[in-house]
């Protein structure tokens, strides 16, 4: 297979680039302008080497594993951050964070899913720079929010990763992966994502903010953090 | 009158104990001195004490000991806090694991502020926002001013710059103060002492000739808040001579 040095879109290749997201969200049909990738004008070298192959991943969390390797020893601030970089890795992946559809036509979504945002409140749902940053958290326990495709933001990712409180908590990640994660088919118990369910994943996130008005949910581990959800949660337990 | 009822029996530092100074390193990360004045709350010896700061989906956590025996760590690097934002702080006093007291979104004094401010009411973001040179974001649980990092000269002309003084400061408290009592409709009878709104509309009265903020009832014309934010912008550059400063900046620049 091969491999190509990962580089980052420049200010020019970002406006090309949202200029493209924009047009596929009116509806165009043209192909990714894959050319920035390697064109001087609109990309540039990163600082370090870092190889990359294109290639499929089965879920997010695979990608993280892939890229994490490639990145290996690479200096922690050319990658946390760097936006121009996570632009590029974007539209080198596109047909994966943004499949064609049977029809022809592509959905991007927001912008901030392939190019990160400068707002942090959107940061981490870009769909690779987010989900790197969960891996860089739990790597393989963060499986619950990354077990999606690439170009999927769960409802666990984006229930848990957008509140500091709960996704800087391992505890509650350990907790959350023990409740709804299907281990025996790696994706998350059937149900466990959608509504207001007893038990599912919106009532954990409000019992959870409520036990965060009476309790320090750092120094509580999991076991007795299980124990302190209501019996609502039981049947998760079981399953 | 609207009274809170506390379920938790947790306890409520006040903000005015706790103080926080961050400080950016050159290479954009930040750290921070805390001084935590716990005395006479009645809080027990044992109970350990944790310093908190956040800032989106960030989050670092810091133990400072106990509250008989305060030890401020070694390192307070906010190296997993994005470069350029300003966190928030909270800081908890926890015994096996329950919360007994705390005080949250306690806003920092930066770099940029006064150091003569005994309160900090607008922290100050150097943060990269493309063509815009500054912006207020009220989007979070406090107002922040957000400049354009990449602009050369921004930090000092932050501080010291007569026109931007003049031209950005009173636009800030109007629409700080137009987000309290027009989008919030917030009434002071009913919140936190100490929350940023109450700390806003305390500061507005305290300009000279600026009375009491008209009322939350929603009776009250909207045409009353509308002056009483008017009379507050005057106030404030009454007070701080904006006219002045801005004429005399453009005549030393000639």
């Amino acid at each position: 297979m091969t491999s190509y040095s990962v580089r980052m879109l420049n200010d020019e290749g970002l406006v090309a680039f949202r200029t493209y997201l924009r047009g596929l969200r009116t509806g165009e049909t043209t192909s990714p302008p894959r050319e920035m990738l390697f064109s001087p004008r609109q990309s540039e070298a990163l600082s370090a080497q870092i190889a990359i192959e294109q290639r499929a991943f089965r879920s997010r969390i695979d990608f993280c594993e892939y890229i994490s390797d490639a990145f290996g020893e690479t200096p922690y601030q050319l990658i946390e951050g760097n936006a121009n970089l996570w632009s590029w890795l974007s539209l080198f992946y596109f047909d994966q964070v943004c499949p064609l559809r049977s029809d022809g036509s592509r959905r991007p979504g927001m912008d901030y899913r392939h190019i990160p945002s400068r707002d942090y409140r959107y940061r981490h749902r870009h769909l690779l720079e987010g989900a790197y940053h969960v891996y860089q958290m739990y790597g393989m326990d963060a499986a619950l929010l990354l077990c999606s495709a690439l170009h999927n933001e769960n409802s666990f990712h984006h229930e848990l990763a957008g509140r500091q409180g709960l996704i800087t908590n391992p505890f509650i990640i350990n907790v959350a992966t023990d409740l709804y994660y299907d281990i025996r088919h790696n994706r998350p118990k059937s149900g466990a994502g959608r509504g207001k369910a007893p038990g599912a994943l919106l009532r954990f996130v409000d019992v959870i903010n409520q036990l965060d008005m009476t309790f320090d949910l750092f120094s509580i581990q999991p076991r007795r953090l299980m124990e302190l959800l209501p019996a609502e949660f039981d049947s998760w337990k079981a399953r | 009158m609207i009274r809170k009822l506390n379920y938790t029996g947790r306890r409520k530092l006040p903000r005015a104990n706790l103080g926080f100074q961050v400080h950016s390193g050159e290479d954009g990360v930040s750290s921070f001195w805390a001084s935590l004045s716990l005395r006479g709350f009645q809080l027990p010896p044992d109970a350990e004490v944790f310093v908190e700061a956040y800032r989106g989906a960030s989050y670092m956590r810091f133990p400072f000991g106990t509250v008989g025996n305060l030890v401020m760590p070694e390192n307070t690097i906010l190296d997993q806090i994005p470069p350029g934002g300003v966190p928030l702080f909270r800081v908890k006093i926890v015994r096996d694991g329950r919360l007994i007291a705390v005080a949250d979104r306690i806003v920092p004094h930066t770099d940029a502020d006064d150091p003569k401010d005994r309160l900090c009411l607008l922290p100050v973001e150097f943060i990269d926002l493309g063509d815009i040179v500054w912006r207020l974001d009220l989007s979070e649980d406090h107002p922040v001013l957000q400049v354009n990092a990449g602009i050369e000269g921004i930090r000092e002309a932050v501080r010291t710059d007569s026109s931007f003084f003049s031209l950005v400061y009173p636009e800030i408290v109007r629409q700080v103060l137009r987000h309290i009592l027009l989008v919030e409709n917030y009434g002071d009878e009913e919140c936190d002492p100490d929350d940023w709104q109450g700390n806003w509309l305390r500061f507005a009265q305290a300009l000279p000739g600026v009375s009491r903020p008209p009322s939350r009832n929603l009776l009250a014309p909207l045409l009353d808040k509308e002056f009483w934010i008017e009379a507050a912008v005057q106030a404030f550059c009454q007070k701080w001579r904006v006219r002045e400063r801005f004429r005399s900046h453009g005549e030393e620049g000639r």
